[in-house]
């Protein structure tokens, strides 16, 4: 059962990386518009500068998390994007609640206007992060070593002392 | 232990953030960020002059067509009554109504931006016309929307909901 969602885990999971790792180089590149952006949410802006700094970083490390041998650091990759995405989400939501017309910055600038589909969209991306934190777990309990090629499962982790 | 993982990939998000950031030219500066706005003032440059237009000038320029009306009042005067067709840019609009405003105000001869008063407006047109540049005539109109009324321009009135972003797309 494990290997018929195989292809569809590492599908999302090089999905997922790939687009962490274009957000994360698109803000990455332009640092004080992004911050600019944030500030824009009116949502904690004196966190603005800080949030601009850290959450490129955040995706790129996670895009790369999810791209490495070990199941037990994809997991916390995938854990760390499912957290980045839902806070996304509630930033989002409630600039959409709010009715504040301003520009997402989801991909730095220019990446267009907040909108229900901007919602609907970090919604499915977070349950897909989410579903990978769970899939790579259940990948790991089969008896035999996951065949994807991607490394350790949960299962050789589990068998670990501490 | 997985949300040990997770919180050490985290940590070190954090301390490759702000280490890349101390190290480009192009960082992030910790002060405050100043909310960019319709009248730009985290932009720094400089804002261009504006020439106040009277009243009976404005109105007869109205009538004549090819001008957009900014109406730089509050959501509540705007709401209470308006010259007809003005779009509400406050200050404190975002940026994107500002530049869906401006595209608008591209593809006018004059722009004509009023307030409440003589002078209150005197923000937002000098940062239209700044962001507009010189192929674009942008105007305060002295007296603001009282002396507008008083010169015969058209009114109506409505909600903001019904103008500003909905309006300019």
């Amino acid at each position: 059962m494990n290997r018929l969602f195989a292809p569809l885990n590492m599908a999302l999971r090089l999905g997922l990386a790939a687009l962490f790792l274009f957000a994360g180089l698109s803000k990455l590149a332009e640092p004080v518009g992004f911050a600019r952006e944030i500030a824009n949410y009116q949502f904690l802006p004196a966190l603005a500068p800080h949030l601009a700094v850290v959450l490129p970083a955040a995706e790129i490390v996670a895009a790369l998390g999810l791209l490495v041998p070990s199941s037990a650091y994809r997991r916390a990759a995938a854990l760390l994007a499912a957290g980045l995405l839902a806070s996304f989400s509630v930033a989002v939501i409630s600039v959409v609640w709010r009715g504040v017309n301003i520009d997402c910055g989801c991909f730095g600038s220019g990446s267009g206007e907040i909108s229900g589909l901007t919602v609907l969209r970090n919604v499915c991306l977070t349950a897909a992060a989410l579903y990978l934190v769970f899939a790579d777990r259940d990948e790991g309990s089969a008896a035999s070593p996951p065949s994807d090629g991607l490394g350790d499962g949960v299962g050789a982790e589990r068998a670990r002392p501490g | 232990m997985m949300l040990a993982r997770t919180a050490a990939l985290f940590a070190l998000a954090c301390v490759l953030g702000y280490a890349f950031n101390a190290v480009r030219s192009d960082g992030v500066s910790f002060a405050p960020v100043v909310v960019g706005n319709a009248c730009g003032s985290a932009s720094g440059e400089p804002t261009r002059a504006v020439l106040s237009l009277s009243a009976a000038d404005a109105a007869d320029a109205i009538e004549a067509g090819s001008v957009l009306l900014l109406d730089a009042r509050s959501a509540d005067a705007y709401a209470r009554g308006h010259i007809d067709r003005a779009l509400h840019l406050p200050c404190a609009s975002a940026n994107a109504d500002a530049e869906r405003a401006l595209d608008r105000a591209r593809l006018v001869s004059l722009v004509l931006v009023y307030g409440a008063g003589a002078e209150d407006a005197r923000d937002m047109a000098e940062e239209v016309a700044r962001r507009l540049g010189p192929t674009t005539r942008v105007s305060l109109v002295f007296g603001g929307y009282d002396a507008l009324l008083g010169a015969g321009a058209p009114a109506e009135s409505g909600s903001c909901e019904r103008c500003g972003s909905e309006v300019v797309r």
